[in-house]
């Protein structure tokens, strides 16, 4: 949905409580969604059912997005702390505990279980990172968009989106420390 | 420039956000500095790291499971006051606006002597304006214009 114009006519309708709206937003956005999940969690199944969440938490707190135009900022953001927010209440997947797998845990040669751990280690920096910060590192490197069209999509000025992502890669390289300083 | 300078730009001189003489000058540090040159590549191998999404397609049934869950809502107080009253409070503000012209107009002009020669409506009105620095003089200014235009009388003045 790259017409601001429709976008933000369709969020105003969903927002008046029109169901086929939504489902429009929905279509047009559950690609990018259930993939950025699925990222996280590693399992099509439970990406299937945290889409689904990220949804209808969205038609439930549509009333609280003030800029339509930000609908996908805004449906990324609610992605990433579903995403966290199951993390930390399902403990025996949660990729803040180091300790923890992230998809079922195997008999893994030494080698592939580091490379596990270091997935495992930046997921964790990606969703501990504070939302604004957040969203742009998912749009920017995750999704591969252009600073000035993340700009664009957020309704923000470029500036803006490129001091958040030098803060969010300054906060993750911190946190990797062990990973980008030993390769060094 | 100092290490402690060139490290907070590092991640921005990274992302191309630097204007040109910025970037020179990190770029001369970088180049003689072996602490911050370890730094930024320290960032670059950050950056490496974030792997970009694989392409995926959502089973086809999600949006069955979404709606099932969805209740029906209604639109919040301000979508409704801003879908169904846009007109009605635009037109207020600039009656609020106007209040407020005609109420310094008349805070300017001589005091307010009741006179027996004063239409009662006006005596009312003089009233209400002299006293604007009360509480809810606005609203009742605004009442003021209200009664004038169901009375007929909005050119009046």
């Amino acid at each position: 949905m790259n017409n601001t114009g429709a976008l933000a006519h369709a969020v105003h309708a969903a927002r008046r409580g029109d169901e086929r709206a939504f489902e429009g937003l929905f279509r047009a956005y559950q690609g990018a969604i259930y993939a950025l999940v699925l990222h996280f969690v590693g399992d099509p199944e439970l990406a299937a059912d945290l889409t689904q969440d990220v949804f209808v938490r969205a038609w439930e707190k549509l009333g609280r997005l003030r800029e339509p135009e930000a609908f996908g900022g805004w449906l990324r953001a609610l992605a990433t702390n579903i995403v966290r927010d199951h993390f930390r209440t399902a403990r025996q997947t949660d990729p803040l505990d180091e300790s923890a797998p992230i998809v079922a845990e195997t008999e893994e040669p030494p080698e592939q279980a580091a490379t596990h751990e270091r997935e495992r280690a930046v997921r964790a920096a990606v969703l501990e990172l504070p939302e604004h910060q957040r969203t742009v590192v998912v749009m920017h490197h995750l999704e591969g968009k252009r600073v000035d069209d993340v700009a664009a999509e957020l309704g923000l000025p470029k500036g803006t989106v490129v001091s958040r992502l030098a803060r969010g890669r300054e906060a993750m390289r911190r946190k990797l420390a062990r990973f980008v300083d030993e390769e060094g | 420039m100092r290490c402690k300078q060139v490290t907070e730009k590092l991640a921005e001189y990274q992302l191309g956000a630097l204007d040109e003489a910025e970037a020179a000058a990190v770029a001369e540090h970088v180049a003689q500095c072996a602490r911050c040159r370890a730094e930024l590549a320290a960032l670059e191998r950050t950056a490496e790291l974030l792997e970009p999404l694989e392409p995926a397609s959502p089973p086809r049934d999600l949006w069955a499971g979404v709606k099932r869950r969805m209740r029906p809502r209604r639109a919040t107080a301000w979508d409704a006051l801003a879908m169904r009253w846009r007109p009605a409070l635009a037109v207020g503000v600039a009656l609020l606006v106007l209040a407020s012209g005609l109420a310094w107009l008349a805070l300017r002009g001589p005091a307010v002597q009741p006179s027996s020669e004063l239409l009662a409506s006006e005596y009312q009105e003089q009233q209400i304006m002299a006293q604007w620095g009360q509480p809810l003089a606005d609203d009742a200014a605004l009442g003021i214009m209200f009664v004038s235009l169901e009375n007929g009388e909005g050119g009046r003045r």
